[in-house]
């Protein structure tokens, strides 16, 4: 609570570029119409979501700054930063109070980039401002070869992290489906299996890529899920099996054999 | 006249030397104090992942984080964090500092002890923290801070991942098992296309076991003798698996360690007519390498390059050795330890027997071979074990 405080404090105290965003891991929510470098002069006297930055704090906890702007009209324009959670859409603070707030803006420009994002704010008195920030988490996985880590796939190698946060909150624990593919093998969502606290298993159904779910389950034995064999060891070029006709895709543990529940194979 | 107007606007449009142009140094502390972290980022990997650099002979005096000792091989200290501590508290130099020349200054960066001693370890502040990581991709990492001796006042945390762990396996058709009995059929094969298959590249050690007790609140199970941390943790094979998936990885199976050793015959076919079973990692034949020469001759004396390539009875300890790197980058695939395997195609073969505890004449040296385990430890048969990871992009 207190590390809550002292952060929206330090926010009100300087309307400067917050060096939090520094540690930003993503940029959501961003405004569908409005491109790099614009004046955003329409439309007049709303209050629209620019968009949000997503960094992680000292305990790992995540937030999110929306950006918003009142775009000039009968009044001057209005910067506002308002600090909340990932999972909180931006438009919940929409008309509310912000965190930051900068006034009397004449017009306001931004620039975002893979490494960088830039404000570019000028007064009604024609003076102007930018704010720099220099994303130093930007990170594009490299392309998968021999020698290759996990880590690396999935991460820069030097994460930053926004200082505060001295406490852990409570994390989402997620359970059920976390990778949902449908009987066609089209993507229903996509995976979120790494939000899973003691990872995930599949169950094979025919598709290169099968529904996913956290927990540990191992796979083969009675009353199991298959265990997902592939789909091009066969070398009949199938891109997808129908379970009941043809379950070469899945085994079972010596013992049990692959019975189908609709796509799903499972050992009994 | 003309001329020398002419002169003028032709200098006005001259080409410009854009190297010797000055940079002008950012305005506020934070944006220079960004840049040197930006500038020292090179420094701090290297000095996280390339610890083994450091570390030529006992150069460094750290006692209550690394003891060297010959049978540890450079791995170990590679995002190594007890290395990381003993670095930057001056156990490999006097004074570590990472200098950055920028705008014509010199800085020095360096990690602060911001964080609460391990009293299993040192009553010294540490300079990391292990922090389990949920909601992010990767599982768990370890969190340092650092400071600018010349920008007072402004420190910035991170994270570093542990990028040295595991390896890829290459989508392509594998096959399981040994091929001494296939008599020209397939015997089982799969493939895992699709999927992106992470293996541990050594036995999970003491010193990693220790940072899962201390995560999970188990302190009075930490091994406090440094000496003991390169060494494969023995956990009975519930522990394996919870120790895996803690981190989001799943116990090693049989199939995936098949995989990793049996080195395939034409890498940049993935879909070959025929699976080869080799029975080494480094020979197809055995006959022809200083296992099958032992089965024959009672008389074989090991050389220390058969010890490299598979520690057998009789071979002096060594641990975190590439020496016996299978072809994707993994060690120890005969020899050294007896390894717990998860088995989902013959469940009750879950144990990797061939080992230090065998000599090297027995028949069990030899890969796709394997024996049964109970699931505990005993003195007479430690089993050491490994994780995988399956990453969904």
């Amino acid at each position: 609570m207190m590390a809550w405080i002292l952060l929206i404090l330090s926010a009100l105290t300087f309307a400067k570029a917050p060096t939090r965003w520094n540690a930003t891991t993503e940029i959501v929510e961003k405004h569908e119409f409005y491109q790099n470098n614009e004046v955003i002069s329409k439309p007049k006297n709303s209050w629209e979501i620019i968009f949000a930055f997503i960094y992680p704090d000292t305990s790992l906890n995540l937030h999110k700054d929306c950006v918003y702007y009142k775009v000039p009209g009968d009044g001057a324009g209005i910067l506002k930063v308002k600090i909340s959670k990932p999972e909180i859409p931006c438009e919940k603070f929409r008309y509310d109070p912000g965190d930051i707030e900068v006034r009397d803006l004449k017009s306001f420009q931004f620039t975002i980039s893979k490494t960088s994002v830039y404000f570019h704010l000028t007064y009604t008195n024609f003076k102007s401002d930018r704010w720099d920030m220099f994303l130093m988490n930007n990170f594009t996985a490299p392309e998968i070869q021999y020698s290759l880590s996990s880590a690396k796939l999935q991460s820069p190698e030097i994460i930053m992290v926004a200082s505060g946060g001295e406490k852990n909150e409570a994390k989402e624990n997620l359970k059920g489906i976390c990778h949902d593919i449908a009987e066609d093998c089209s993507e229903k969502l996509p995976s979120v299996c790494h939000k899973c606290s003691e990872g995930w298993f599949e169950i094979p159904n025919g598709c290169a890529i099968g529904p996913k779910f956290c927990g540990v389950q191992e796979c083969g034995g009675k009353n199991r899920p298959a265990c997902r064999r592939g789909m091009k060891y066969q070398r009949n070029k199938k891109t997808k099996f129908v379970c009941s006709e043809d379950s070469s895709f899945a085994y079972c543990s010596k013992g049990f054999s692959v019975e189908c529940e609709g796509a799903l194979a499972y050992c009994r | 006249m003309a001329i020398l107007i002419l002169g003028i606007i032709l200098l006005f449009f001259r080409p410009r030397d854009e190297v010797g142009r000055k940079k002008v140094a950012p305005c506020t502390p934070e944006k220079v104090f960004t840049q040197v972290i930006e500038a020292s980022r090179p420094r701090i990997l290297e000095i996280w992942q390339d610890g083994d650099k450091f570390i030529s002979k006992p150069n460094f005096n750290c006692p209550k984080e690394l003891q060297f000792s010959k049978e540890v091989g450079s791995s170990y200290y590679e995002c190594q964090p007890h290395f990381w501590q003993c670095y930057w508290q001056g156990g490999v130099i006097e004074h570590p500092e990472i200098e950055t020349k920028l705008f014509g200054q010199t800085y020095h960066l360096r990690a602060k002890p911001s964080f609460t001693p391990i009293e299993e370890f040192s009553e010294e502040p540490r300079y990391y923290k292990t922090v389990k990581m949920p909601g992010f991709k990767i599982k768990y990492g370890y969190l340092i801070e650092f400071e600018v001796r010349e920008i007072p006042g402004i420190s910035q945390h991170m994270i570093l991942p542990d990028v040295c762990r595991d390896t890829y396996l290459p989508q392509r058709i594998y096959g399981y098992g040994s091929g001494n009995d296939l008599k020209g059929s397939e015997g089982f094969i799969w493939d895992n296309f699709d999927r992106n298959l992470f293996l541990d590249k050594f036995y999970v050690s003491n010193q990693r076991v220790n940072e899962w007790r201390l995560l999970t609140g188990k302190n009075e199970k930490v091994i406090k003798n440094p000496s003991q941390w390169p060494l494969p943790a023995l956990l009975n094979q519930k522990e394996q698996k919870q120790y895996c998936s803690f981190f989001g990885k799943r116990l090693m199976e049989a199939k995936l360690f098949d995989a990793s050793f049996m080195i395939p015959g034409d890498q940049l076919n993935h879909l070959p007519a025929k699976v080869l079973r080799p029975q080494t990692p480094w020979q197809r034949d055995i006959g022809k390498t200083f296992l099958g020469m032992s089965r024959i001759n009672e008389d074989y004396q090991l050389t220390p390059l058969d010890c490299q390539l598979a520690q057998v009875e009789g071979c002096p300890e060594k641990r975190f050795t590439t020496d016996s790197s299978g072809w994707v980058g993994i060690n120890h695939g005969l020899g050294f330890y007896p390894e717990a395997l998860v088995n989902d195609i013959e469940p009750e073969k879950n144990l990797k027997l061939s080992s230090k505890l065998l000599p090297a004449s027995s028949p069990w040296h030899e890969l796709g071979l394997r024996s049964s385990w109970k699931g505990e430890q005993e003195s007479s048969l430690p089993v050491a074990f490994r994780c995988y990871e399956e990453v969904v992009k």
